[in-house]
């Protein structure tokens, strides 16, 4: 018994000197941690600049419920600089007097100096260290990258949020931008193609948003906006895809959730009205075909619609005008596609998948392209199959031009 | 009876032989003596004397006036039945035509002129006089040896009423009372079977306190009535006043928080346990009688889910079994993310926390216990305290320590509805034993979880886990049907089955032999007759 009794004080003794013995490693309170919401990479040619946007949660939360403006910034925002990215992180500590927390981050934006230089670095700090995630959105920007952490939003308090409810809400709705995450962008700069995208965010407008004061009339100075696909190659950006034909890359990688498609179309007096179809489903197969020794690729789209707007006088009661606005919208999409192909092998990058897909399909061959794929790849043809159905009209069936010009056209 | 009675001649040697023992054990085992003033006087030494002991010298005209006394504490006793027995033996006393031919006047009685159901002869003094102290009347008959022990018991008691710590909305709102003969009653009444055993023992040598050991033959496990049996008679104490202090003799382990024996205030409950071959122990003098054995997941089960149908008994269940773990793990998992894994909340929850904790100025693991010790004070208090100022705690509990301790900055606002939110989760777990269980656990858990994390609560659950498994009651496995698994009996753990069916009996607490309970093929359909 009084064996039993003494192994028992030893094993709590045991126990206590753990808990005094550890000092609580990593235990952070709520209240010293600086809650970084955006990151912005800047290079001046020798040294990092990092700038952090730090959210005030008192700030924020004095808001929540009550009028809803805020006296102080919700946001501060700083950099430090340093010849390697921790090296600048690490000065942080001293002018913050909570330490920097990335758990949180929801976006990198890079200013298009790094991604021009290339920023392997930054990669191998995400994936290195437990702190920051890999699922942090990545932007670039023309300019200082600084600049578009200081701009506040409209409808969000925190920018950092803001910016990647814009990029995901962007790419459900519209699909010209995709999310390109952390990881995501390592996978493909590592992949077959060596090659990847990025969205641009730019400041749009005149002078900033930087103060609240901003927000106390109907019309802010200035907004953040996404433009531009920036499209890298071997991990430096060598240049930009317009709108069109980043929507065409969104086609040929499969990444169209919903989107539109305006179809010209003729007025009664001979001049051009549009119709717009809301593509609610998209799927897009993306086949190497070996012809006659050379590598050439077909994509076949599948695409679902809704009219949403008729602009010109059409009587939808008939297969045939339906099936003639499909027949638009396939051109349209056909025409979009085959933009952004050309505008791929005009910069020579691959940034549609096409070495993955025909590594997979051909294997064998894959060893002869893979040395020189580069050329392989703009030489490449392509040729596209688009199927749309339109398979609702929304709630009218005539359009409303062909209502009201009924007489004249009889 | 008539023998003895014949024989009363012989017994005076053996009187005095035992009188000469009495010499040096002064009362124990006297056998009383054929003189009705000595053992009158004997009797109430014996009793210490006191004014409640009542005694009523009779003379019957017949057997040549041989007096004999009726001796009963006052109080213990059922005054009208003391009243119709008396009734009886006046009228029996003054009869002289009728002479009896049996001999004696002690079998006079026994047979002929006692108005009570349940009498027996009683050949000692302490006999007689432990008789008298469970509120029989003893009638000490002159010249006999023997003296008759009429069973009168009855006095001041609870009526039965709804019970107070097991409410239903639905249901039977009988609750046992203090009474043990009440409340095997209440059983008996519910449960009209040949086979259902009550063994009744007297355990602690000052109070003797009646215990009754309850169940139904063929579906109890034997070996389980045994070591019931064994454990309760190994049991060495000079009072039991209440089955708490049996349950604490008899569970397996005495080291744990967990409650290794049921309790219920509600017959219907405790003849579900037996009727699922559970065995019941009653104690007198304590509306709580005890189940065993008993399983992790009979805690979860209110009688309640039986009578309500089985969708919604089965969603309740759930809510008892998620309120168990939240009152268990709440605090704690707050305190883990709040102070270790910050990345795990939300963007927008995190900024919402961090912007309450602005200038809080302890930790989270100080603040949470702060505010757990204050709410347990507050239960404390509003459980002992008299009931005519109860709405003064609510107030000062509400208000001072809820709101203004926010408003002076001493404790976030989340933190006071993670407290609260705890200490209501721990109220629906209808077994309140395995609630304090909870509660406790729930300290262990918010240290590990604000020193190691989430690592740590891990860890302490998977050392109970552990513990869990480990556990016996009355040898079943205490896990039983999830560990170790029996499948057929998952009809009742997390999910409440239709009755129709729930064919089979717990398999570690029924008879092997005896396991089915209904017939098969009863769920309704409207074809069946006619098919």
């Amino acid at each position: 018994m009084n064996g039993k009794l003494r192994r028992i004080l030893c094993a709590a003794a045991l126990v206590w000197t753990t808990f005094i013995a550890t000092g609580c490693w990593n235990r952070i309170e709520l209240n010293e941690l600086a809650i970084t919401s955006a990151t912005g990479i800047d290079w001046d040619g020798s040294k990092w600049i990092i700038s952090y946007q730090v959210v005030i949660p008192a700030a924020i939360s004095s808001g929540i419920g009550t009028t809803g403006g805020t006296q102080q910034s919700p946001i501060v925002v700083y950099s430090t600089e340093g010849r390697t990215i921790r090296e600048a992180m690490m000065y942080s500590f001293s002018e913050s007097p909570r330490k920097l927390f990335y758990g949180h981050n929801r976006v990198v934006v890079l200013s298009e100096e790094v991604a021009r230089r290339g920023f392997e670095e930054l990669i191998d700090v995400y994936f290195r260290n437990a702190g920051p995630r890999e699922t942090v959105s990545m932007l670039v920007t023309p300019g200082s990258a600084r600049r578009i952490l200081e701009q506040f939003m409209q409808l969000q308090l925190i920018s950092g949020d803001g910016m990647k409810d814009i990029v995901l809400s962007e790419m459900k709705n519209a699909s010209i931008l995709p999310n390109v995450q952390v990881y995501q962008l390592a996978m493909e700069l590592a992949g077959d193609a060596k090659s990847a995208v990025l969205p641009e965010i730019y400041i749009s407008g005149s002078g900033d948003t930087a103060s609240l004061d901003s927000f106390k009339q109907t019309t802010i100075p200035s907004k953040l906006k996404l433009r531009r696909l920036a499209v890298l190659r071997q991990g430096r950006m060598v240049g930009w895809m317009n709108q069109r034909q980043s929507l065409g890359v969104s086609y040929l990688r499969n990444r169209v959730q919903q989107t539109g498609v305006t179809v010209p179309c003729e007025k009664t007096d001979g001049t051009r009205g549009y119709d717009m179809i809301h593509i609610s489903r998209s799927s897009t197969k993306l086949k190497p075909i070996v012809r006659e020794g050379r590598l050439a690729y077909s994509a076949e789209v599948h695409a679902l619609g809704t009219l949403t707007e008729s602009g010109c006088p059409q009587n939808l009661y008939k297969p045939e005008v339906i099936r003639k606005i499909e027949q638009g919208g396939e051109l349209q999409i056909r025409t979009i596609i085959q933009e952004a192909w050309s505008r791929g092998q005009q910069l020579g990058v691959d940034v549609f998948g096409a070495a993955e897909s025909a590594h997979r399909k051909h294997p064998q061959q894959w060893k002869k392209w893979s040395g020189d794929w580069n050329s392989v790849f703009t030489s490449a043809a392509l040729e596209t199959n688009v199927h749309l159905r339109i398979a609702r009209m929304g709630l009218s069936n005539k359009s409303f031009q062909y209502i009201t010009n009924q007489d004249k056209r009889e | 009876m008539s023998n003895d009675a014949t024989s009363g001649g012989s017994e005076k040697p053996a009187a005095q032989q035992s009188n000469s023992q009495a010499e040096h054990t002064e009362h124990a085992g006297q056998v009383l003596l054929p003189d009705l003033e000595l053992n009158i006087e004997r009797l109430q030494r014996f009793l210490g004397g006191g004014s409640d002991i009542v005694c009523r010298t009779l003379t019957h005209r017949s057997f040549d006036n041989e007096q004999y006394a009726i001796l009963y504490m006052d109080g213990l006793v059922d005054g009208a039945a003391i009243h119709t027995m008396l009734l009886g033996l006046l009228e029996d006393a003054n009869r002289t035509n009728e002479l009896q031919d049996d001999g004696s006047l002690y079998n006079h009685l026994m047979d002929r002129s006692i108005a009570v159901g349940k009498i027996r002869p009683v050949t000692s003094i302490d006999e007689a006089g432990y008789a008298m102290l469970e509120g029989s009347t003893v009638i000490v008959v002159g010249h006999s040896l023997r003296a008759i022990a009429v069973d009168t018991a009855g006095g001041e008691s609870r009526s039965v009423e709804e019970p107070s710590s097991q409410t239903v909305v639905r249901g039977p709102k009988e609750g046992f009372t203090e009474n043990l003969r009440t409340n095997t009653a209440l059983v008996r009444r519910i449960i009209k079977s040949p086979n259902l055993r009550m063994d009744y023992k007297v355990v602690g040598q000052e109070t003797r306190t009646n215990i009754a050991v309850v169940y139904l033959q063929g579906i109890a496990q034997d070996d389980v009535v045994q070591e019931v049996h064994r454990r309760i008679d190994a049991i060495e104490i000079d009072g039991i006043l209440e089955s708490g202090y049996i349950e604490e003799f008899i569970q397996d382990k005495a080291f744990t928080p967990f409650p290794l024996i049921q309790n219920t205030e509600r017959p219907d409950a405790a003849c579900a346990g037996i009727l699922e071959g559970q065995v019941v122990i009653m104690v007198s003098g304590t509306p709580f009688v005890l189940l065993t054995p008993v399983t992790f997941v009979r805690f979860f089960q209110s009688s309640e889910d039986y009578y309500q149908r089985y969708d919604i008994a089965t969603f309740l269940r759930l809510i008892r079994v998620a309120s168990f773990f939240i009152s268990m793990l709440l605090p704690s998992m707050y305190i883990a993310i709040t102070t270790f894994h910050q990345e795990m909340l939300p963007t927008s929850l995190l900024v919402s926390l961090a912007a309450q904790r602005e200038g809080v100025p302890f930790p989270a693991l100080v603040e949470a216990f702060l505010m757990e010790i204050t709410f347990e004070i507050l239960r404390e208090a509003g459980v002992r305290m008299p009931r005519i100022i109860g709405p003064a705690i609510s107030i000062v509990g509400a208000l001072v320590l809820g709101q203004a301790a926010v408003q002076a900055g001493l404790v976030s606002a989340a933190m006071v509805i993670v407290v609260s939110f705890t200490a209501i989760a721990s109220f629906v777990i209808p077994a309140v034993n395995m609630g304090i269980a909870a509660r406790l656990i729930r300290f262990v858990l918010m240290i590990l979880g604000g020193t190691f994390g989430l690592f740590g609560i891990m860890s302490g659950l998977m050392v109970l886990l552990a513990h869990l498994c480990g556990l016996r009651s009355f040898g079943k496995p205490y896990l039983m049907p999830i560990s170790p698994f029996v499948p057929g009996n998952l009809k009742d753990v997390l999910i409440r089955v239709p009755w129709w069916a729930m064919r089979n009996r717990p398999k570690n607490m029924a008879s092997k032999s005896n396991l089915k309970r209904e017939g098969s093929g009863q769920r309704p359909d409207p074809d069946r007759e006619g098919a």
